[in-house]
């Protein structure tokens, strides 16, 4: 298991995806949100969790998703979040977007025919092969799945 | 029906006081929820409470920063509309100052046109009265005439020079000369005449008269002519004084 990784830049755009896929499974509350992003990605994409709310609110005002106060398990308020009819359409047009950049970034970065000119230095080949491995493993997992606990 | 036109036009209205500290109340409630819940979990997982409160301060990141971007958020249309209300009272103002500008200067115009006017009227009075002066001084030079020409009506009006008429007459002054002879005595008559009782001597002295050349002079009584009663020429001096 890798260590927490920092949102990147390139994957900022995709909070807003990410959150209306999560609310695909259920109403939820911001901080359950958060968890669940965690679990789904194993723990290797970190975001900063306050940065959550600004794109709740701004997903909120857009009407992709309804809020209600609600009392939690554990007795605590707290504002649920569900996906409007709005939300899951641009759910879909995003889920869309993500597969053919992925795609497109994968092919990009996927390793090639062998270097003519010798081995590839630098443990570029051990690097080839893990990527292929994490791209096979990608493309055979359907759901996310949990960390076991 | 009130409450649903409220609603569709709420971006529009001016947001109460409740209103807004019920805006930061929900996100200070939200985030303080997130903030105690990841706080929760990690004791449950063996940190002390206070590297608990640490950690999740640090996951979380600056609390602040994330409410005031909700705020924004929430806030958007009204700052916008609150912006364009601005902006429209100020142009509105500044429209209005222009308009009060350009409606006094142009009172202060017309009031200079109303000043201009009277001056104009004044003077067109003035030439009016002039003009009225010389109408009776026309008229009464044109009695004059008349009397010279010995109160003829339509007599020949053509003046060929003055005479001077001075002395004991009831109108002394200079008289113009009709084209038509005039006499010495009808002169006199003319200028009202003899102003005295008695025996008078009248004397005339000519335009061309040389210098130490006494003056022709002739004795009259009452209203009768002198015996002599020679025709004046322009520029002669008929006096009338007694004996």
């Amino acid at each position: 298991m890798s260590s927490h990784l920092p949102v990147p830049e390139l994957l900022r755009g995709t909070l807003d995806a990410m959150i209306l896929r999560t609310l695909d499974r259920g109403p939820s509350h911001g901080y359950a949100i958060a968890r669940a992003i965690e679990r789904a990605s194993r723990g290797d994409l970190l975001i900063e969790e306050g940065s959550l709310y600004p794109a709740l609110h701004r997903l909120l005002k857009r009407g992709d998703l309804s809020a209600e106060w609600r009392i939690t398990e554990t007795g605590r308020r707290a504002r649920y979040y569900s996906l409007s009819a709005q939300g899951i359409s641009h759910l879909a047009d995003e889920l869309r977007l993500w597969a053919k950049v992925s795609a497109a970034v994968s092919r990009v970065l996927a390793p090639g025919p062998a270097r003519t000119d010798g081995p590839a230095p630098g443990g570029l080949a051990e690097i080839y092969g893990a990527f292929t491995k994490a791209t096979l493993a990608a493309a055979g997992s359907e759901a996310p799945r949990e960390v076991p606990a | 029906m009130i409450a649903s036109l409220r609603q569709k036009f709420a971006p529009l209205l001016p947001l109460r006081s409740e209103e807004r500290s019920a805006i930061d109340c929900e996100i200070a409630l939200e985030l303080a929820h997130h903030l105690e819940s990841l706080k929760s979990d990690l004791i449950s997982q063996g940190h002390s409470p206070t590297d608990a409160a640490a950690e999740a301060a640090r996951r979380f990141g600056p609390a602040d920063a994330h409410a005031g971007a909700c705020r924004d958020i929430a806030l958007k249309e009204h700052r916008m509309w609150q912006k364009i209300q601005i902006a429209l009272i100020l142009i509105l103002s500044l429209a209005l100052a222009a308009s009060l500008t350009v409606s006094l200067s142009m009172s202060r115009q017309q009031s200079a046109l109303a000043e201009a006017l009277q001056a104009q009227a004044d003077i067109f009075r003035a030439q009016a009265q002039t003009s009225a002066r010389r109408t009776e001084d026309a008229a009464a030079s044109a009695a004059i005439k008349s009397s010279l020409d010995g109160g003829v009506p339509g007599a020949d009006r053509q003046l060929q020079g003055l005479v001077y008429i001075t002395g004991l007459v009831a109108r002394p002054g200079p008289y113009s000369l009709p084209t038509t002879n005039l006499t010495l005595w009808r002169a006199v008559i003319s200028a009202g005449g003899v102003s005295a009782e008695g025996k008078l001597r009248v004397t005339l002295t000519r335009a061309d008269a040389k210098p130490g050349e006494s003056p022709a002079a002739f004795t009259i009584e009452g209203a009768s002519a002198p015996a002599e009663d020679p025709i004046l020429r322009p520029g002669d001096v008929v006096s009338v004084m007694r004996e």
